[in-house]
């Protein structure tokens, strides 16, 4: 063997490697239901924003929670719990999807990822960081 | 079905027309270059024609045919010409000229338009420069804009086994006939009323002017190593094919690296990401096209390429181009979805997006076989299997993965074929610039690699019904670290080795410099900054210095100043200081935005990071870091809403001074949301960032529009009877009546004159979070006439007047909540600062201006010589 070959088999074996450990991190898309049987686990949510509960953003209070209710695809609904600044076009979103973990009082998000749906041009995506 | 006519007024089907000619112009041209260049290779039917002119008068039929297509998309975007849908979908009537070129290359088919553009310019340049390589570098590259072409044709196939299949998406369809079915779609006059959706608020920018164009044409750049491995391969010519295109490639890793940069520059300017890289889908592609081109570069520079460095630069060359088409592939096809900020749309040509892809992916491997047949049979079974993964539809995907797997099969078939590959004996030598370039390759390769892998989790989510989320900065960031310090470090002593055999004694002593500086310079830093003490960073920042002092050592002793010759050196040089400047900007960046009441969610992780939004009331100062926030005013100006911030600091005698302002906004559009943009305060060493996250727009809308303010419904005057010393409890406050103040003498009121006297009451607002403002609403008696003057408190929103002096304890008064638009006025925003950052685009500056001085030190260098 030469030295060459060696080192191609080194770099093969670490990048195979490095992805297995790279997947093994990963985050997973859940239901509510999926992420109440893990709470230690972070859980990416999809879900409707459900308009008929309070949708409440009290900046006086907190400028960092904002609260609503969630239904995944599954049809359960949650309270979430989004420790961040309300999305400017929140009201707007049609398809949300909640980065977080679910505890009792309900799904604590630290991150937001709303999709609005436009009248005529292409559905757009903005993340909010 | 039989459709009724209706004639439309002032529509200008003229440009449709033209346009969809010269689409199947450029089509047609395209396929007829690739077929006469391909006959003028073997030069066959011999006297019949030249078909090399033949070859060349297609290609500059089709190239002129490209550039009407994209003069008429102009023209018909600088006159409005909203019959159209891509004008309507990508511009309106408001739209400033200026981002004219913006809204060309916002949609897929301009996107695809504006790459077609630069390959012509390469192909022309490539006609007349590739010499004994013309027939075989200009058919393929004739091939690959066939392919392009047919995806803006937009015609629909119908065959049996195709069933009206729409062969890609045109740019002239008419807006009518996008919307075919809508209401106004059956007025003869809609063009009257029609206005465009207008561009993405985030896209009007300059930024996008100039950053789609110059990433594009490195895009386009990254065809021609491709194009030359594959004449290589073809015409067995293994070792000559490289020198031709070893200029075009480092050309690319300039404008390609100019080209990301710049997106990194628009990021951290424009979007409120937080920095200048988030790892996002688009980014990561654009980066391993560079990563590999890199790569391929340094593999081709080995001179008396064989062995194992011949086969990696075969294997690395077209490797950057497959990317860009895999990178199409995922933008395209709309499979990245949820996973980018990018926002991508489906035109229902993944399945042809595909073709191509595993075409040009399986065209190498196929002329690495010696024999005709062979290639014959490959690609047969190649697309064999493609077909059959269309056509049964249901396993799409993993069919074509087992055709990716199958496509590597060749690969090991290849590796024993020595005859076709020279090989040697002679192991390379540990002490030689070429075997530490090849592991500096595969090293680039690796890190390539595992990004393209993190970005396709989209794809293995579809293919294997997984349900990975997309990873974030720091999965991404932890590995390329380690990437980084080993690519940093092999730049700073490879450059030191010799070809073939160096002296491992020489080596060392021509290193020793560099290590000890850096050496020196980190534990100054380790005792500067106490921050500094982590393993990683560590060693991040002391492999960069390496490779900074390296390459500054490698100028000083081995060119002895010959500073013709150090262009590769000071594009060393740039990279580390590239990477150099990210580190510490993203390692010591600072929200000083952080909010000291709320609920603290560190129990809860520490990944939850509640604290960085914080809430500034108009006229409002709040201490954030070593600055004292003052949130001015809010203004609607056109389509943007403005927000003055003012940056204090307090002098040494305890009064704030005004350094600077700063006025983020945000660009408001209906149709397709509003968009955020910051404001920056420059200097030197640092920048000041500060974006709104959160505002109240409709009371800003309704302040700035007397019309709508005036509609704002008022509530109720409520009446009181307070004593001193009484409360009113309203919604969400009390008002505490602390008394009167005369302001004019009172003790000596004399029965006989008219009476006159000035009364000032005080009463205290509280809410039950401990905020307080006292109102002072004036009571005043002059010559028995009775005058009272209101007063209001701003941040409660309470108006309040004294009516009436019952008697010496009781009075009356009138309370009213008022909803005036500057009451209460707040933001929620941040404010962070980048200590660095010009460290970061020096490097850049450096290391494109050191790739270009070296491709031009090269192509001079041949010339002369």
């Amino acid at each position: 063997m030469k030295k060459s070959h060696i080192i191609i088999l080194i770099v093969i074996a670490v990048s195979i490697g490095i992805v297995f450990i790279s997947l093994n991190s990963s985050e997973t898309y859940a239901s509510f239901t999926e992420s109440d049987k893990n709470r230690d686990k972070v859980y990416h949510v999809v879900g409707k924003l459900n308009r008929e509960k309070e949708i409440l953003y009290d900046p006086q209070s907190d400028a960092n929670l904002f609260t609503f209710y969630l239904t995944d695809k599954e049809g359960v609904e949650r309270k979430v719990f989004l420790h961040e600044a309300k999305p400017q076009d929140f009201d707007k979103s049609e398809q949300i999807v909640v980065i977080g973990k679910m505890q009792d009082d309900g799904f604590h998000a630290k991150d937001i990822l709303t999709k609005c749906p436009s009248k005529y041009s292409d559905a757009q995506t903005t993340e909010v960081k | 079905m039989e459709k009724q006519q209706i004639a439309f007024i002032g529509e200008q089907l003229i440009w449709g027309t033209l346009g969809n000619l010269a689409i199947s112009m450029a089509f047609a041209t395209a396929i007829l270059a690739f077929l006469c260049y391909v006959f003028s290779i073997k030069n066959s039917f011999k006297g019949i024609i030249d078909w090399k002119w033949m070859g060349r008068i297609s290609f500059f039929l089709h190239a002129l045919s490209v550039f009407a297509i994209v003069g008429i998309i102009f023209y018909i975007l600088v006159n409005h010409r909203f019959e159209y849908h891509y004008v309507f979908q990508h511009s309106s009537k408001s739209l400033p000229s200026k981002y004219v070129f913006a809204a060309f290359w916002e949609g897929q088919e301009g996107s695809t338009l504006l790459w077609a553009f630069w390959l012509e310019i390469i192909a022309v340049i490539l006609m007349f420069t590739s010499k004994q390589w013309e027939g075989r570098v200009m058919s393929i590259f004739a091939l690959v804009l066939a392919f392009l072409m047919s995806m803006i044709l937009g015609i629909v196939i119908d065959l049996p086994f195709l069933d009206e299949y729409k062969l890609g998406s045109n740019p002239f369809t008419l807006t009518r006939v996008h919307f075919a079915g809508a209401p106004f779609t059956q007025m003869p006059d809609y063009l009257k009323s029609l206005d465009g959706s207008g561009l993405a608020p985030s896209l009007q920018n300059y930024w996008m002017t100039i950053h789609p164009p110059t990433l594009f044409l490195g895009f386009a750049l990254t065809i021609v190593p491709y194009l030359y491995a594959v004449a290589g391969l073809w015409s067995g010519k293994l070792n000559e094919w490289s020198k031709p295109a070893l200029p075009w490639v480092f050309t690319g890793v300039a404008i390609l690296g100019g080209g990301i940069l710049m997106g990194g520059a628009w990021a951290y300017e424009s979007l409120n990401f937080g920095g200048f890289w988030i790892w996002d889908a688009v980014e990561n592609s654009s980066l391993v096209a560079w990563l590999t081109l890199v790569a391929a570069g340094h593999l081709m520079m080995v001179p008396h390429n064989k062995g194992i460095n011949l086969k990696a630069a075969i294997v690395m060359a077209p490797v950057s181009f497959i990317l860009v088409l895999y990178s199409t592939f995922l933008t395209k096809s709309g499979v990245l979805g949820d996973a980018s900020v990018h926002s991508f749309t489906d035109l229902g040509m993944t399945d042809l997006l595909l073709v191509y892809l595993f075409f040009f992916l399986a065209l190498p491997p196929a002329l690495a076989m010696r024999k005709i047949s062979s290639r014959i049979n490959y690609f047969a079974i190649l697309l064999g299997v493609i077909a059959l993964g269309i056509f049964a539809n249901i396993i799409l995907y993993l069919a074509f993965f087992s055709a990716f797997f199958f496509m590597l099969f060749p690969a090991f078939v290849n590796a024993k074929n020595q005859e076709y590959f020279p090989t040697t004996k002679k192991d390379d030598h540990i002490y030689s610039r070429e075997f530490w370039l090849f592991v500096a390759a595969l090293i680039l390769a690796a890190s390539s690699i595992h990004i393209t892998f993190l970005t396709s989790i989209p794809v293995f989510n579809k293919i294997f019904k997984s349900k990975f989320a997309p990873f974030d900065i720091a999965d991404y960031n932890g590995f390329q670290a380690v990437f980084a310090i080993l690519i940093l470090s092999l730049m700073a002593y490879v450059q030191h080795l010799r070809y073939k055999q160096d002296k491992p004694g020489e080596f060392w002593k021509r290193m020793i410099r560099s290590v000890i500086v850096a050496l020196v310079l980190i534990i100054a830093g380790l005792i500067a900054f106490e921050e500094f003490r982590n393993g990683l960073y560590i060693m991040v920042v002391f492999a960069s210095l390496m490779g900074i002092l390296g390459n500054i050592d490698y100028i000083i002793q081995y060119l002895k100043r010959k500073w013709k010759f150090a262009g590769p050196a000071i594009a060393h040089i740039g990279f580390g200081v590239v990477i150099l400047g990210a580190v510490i900007s993203a390692g010591h960046k600072k929200i000083i935005s952080e909010n000291k009441n709320g609920i603290n969610l560190e129990m809860l992780n520490a990944e939850f990071k509640n604290k960085e939004n914080i809430m500034l009331h108009q006229h409002d100062t709040v201490q954030m870091g070593p600055y004292y926030l003052s949130f001015v005013n809010d203004t609607i100006i056109g389509y943007k809403a403005y927000y003055t911030i003012d940056y204090l600091k307090k002098q040494k005698d305890g009064s704030l001074k005004k350094i600077f302002t700063l006025t983020p906004h945000l660009i408001m559009d209906d149709k397709k949301g509003n968009s955020v943009e910051p404001a920056t305060k420059h200097y030197l060493h640092k920048d000041v960032f500060t974006h709104v996250t959160y505002v109240d727009l409709d009371k800003l809308k309704r302040k700035s529009n007397p019309q709508l303010a005036l509609m704002q419904e008022q509530k109720e005057v409520q009446h009181f009877t307070l004593e001193k010393g009484d409360t009113i409890f309203g919604t969400s406050y009390y008002v505490i009546f602390e008394g009167f103040e005369a302001l004019s003498n009172i003790d000596h009121v004399e029965e006989t004159q008219p009476l006159s006297v000035t009364l000032r009451g005080s009463f205290v607002i509280k809410n039950f979070k401990g905020e307080q403002d006292t109102i002072r609403p004036i009571y005043e008696v002059r010559d028995n006439m009775l005058m009272t003057r209101k007063d209001v408190s701003e941040k409660f929103g309470i108006e309040l007047e004294v009516e009436k002096i019952l008697d010496d304890k009781q009075i009356e008064v009138a309370m009213r909540e008022v909803q005036d638009p500057r009451a209460n006025n707040f933001i929620i925003m941040q404010a962070i600062i980048f200590p660095g950052i010009n460290i970061l685009w020096c490097g850049c500056f450096l290391m494109v201006f050191g790739t270009f001085f070296a491709v031009i030190k090269r192509i001079t260098q041949r010339k002369n010589g």
